[in-house]
């Protein structure tokens, strides 16, 4: 491993991340009161948001491994290689990918809190019904229920299993 | 070639809005969440940045395919961009797969504790 360093680089990253822990579990909190507030059962929610930030998490990493070489092998971006611990990735330093990681986390949760149309939409006849148990628990939003309504947009759903 | 990684981010940005207005992932389900959610997240970064500059960890490299207009000193205006890409498709990412995963996971839920049909028309949608 050449031109080892010190950490300071991967120590930068930390405030950022706990940061970014406290907006995910208000997030979280906030979530749950609104799930409960609107009588939902809670427990798909938060194992939803979790498995969405993951998967995402893994595409954005590849493409940042990607769209990161290029640029510092342009020369775009330059490091100070005595404060970068030293795993490189390509040409890359490892810490590089903290931004990609903070952004899955971070972005989601700014999201939910942003929601200001769920005291709204909560008190929609079909939210009483069970109605919204088919297909969309949770679209507080009247944009969702438009593309709910489209035949399957994404090739990859199985639609509708039969119950038995 | 200066201005060529601007246009660059700009040709991907571009992208990113395509496939959001096609799918309505983010600025097209709800602009004013998605633009809260923008302005935030690029405040987020920019701050990170300008910690690592001032550490003196990264700068910019020798090159000729920046602009040269700087928001700060070695944070060029292209940074912005890249800040704008990085969320964006993050959140294109988020809007695309976090669905596919509800239904999944409301199908479950319905078959786990509704053993009647659960509404009318849903179990006739898909292979019949």
């Amino acid at each position: 491993m050449s031109g080892a360093g010190t950490a300071t680089y991967a120590l930068l990253a930390l405030p950022f991340f706990a940061a970014v822990a406290v907006v995910a579990v208000l997030a979280g909190v906030v979530a749950a009161r609104r799930a409960r507030a609107a009588g939902r059962r809670s427990s798909a929610g938060p194992r939803v948001a979790v498995v969405t930030s993951v998967v995402v998490g893994v595409v954005l990493v590849a493409m940042t491994m990607v769209f990161d070489n290029v640029i510092v092998a342009l020369r775009v971006v330059a490091y100070d290689w005595s404060l970068v611990w030293g795993a490189k990735i390509g040409v890359i330093p490892v810490e590089d990918l903290a931004y990609s990681v903070a952004a899955v986390v971070l972005l989601p949760s700014l999201w939910v809190l942003f929601d200001r149309t769920g005291a709204h939409d909560r008190t929609a006849a079909r939210d009483r019904t069970g109605a919204h148990d088919r297909n969309a628990p949770r679209d507080r939003t009247g944009a969702h229920d438009r593309t709910d309504r489209r035949p399957a947009p994404d090739p990859t759903t199985p639609r509708a299993e039969d119950p038995e | 070639m200066p201005g060529v990684y601007l246009a660059g981010l700009l040709v991907s940005i571009v992208g990113v809005a395509v496939l959001d207005a096609r799918h309505r992932l983010f600025f097209w389900r709800a602009p004013w969440r998605a633009a809260a959610v923008m302005v935030v997240g690029l405040a987020f970064f920019l701050v990170w940045d300008a910690a690592g500059v001032a550490l003196g960890i990264f700068f910019i490299g020798q090159q000729d395919l920046l602009t040269g207009v700087l928001l700060a000193p070695e944070v060029p205006l292209e940074e912005l961009f890249f800040l704008v890409l990085l969320c964006w498709t993050t959140m294109d990412l988020v809007g695309a797969v976090r669905p596919v995963l509800e239904r999944r996971a409301a199908r479950k839920r319905a078959a786990v504790d509704a053993p009647a049909p659960v509404a009318p028309g849903a179990s006739t949608r898909g292979r019949s």
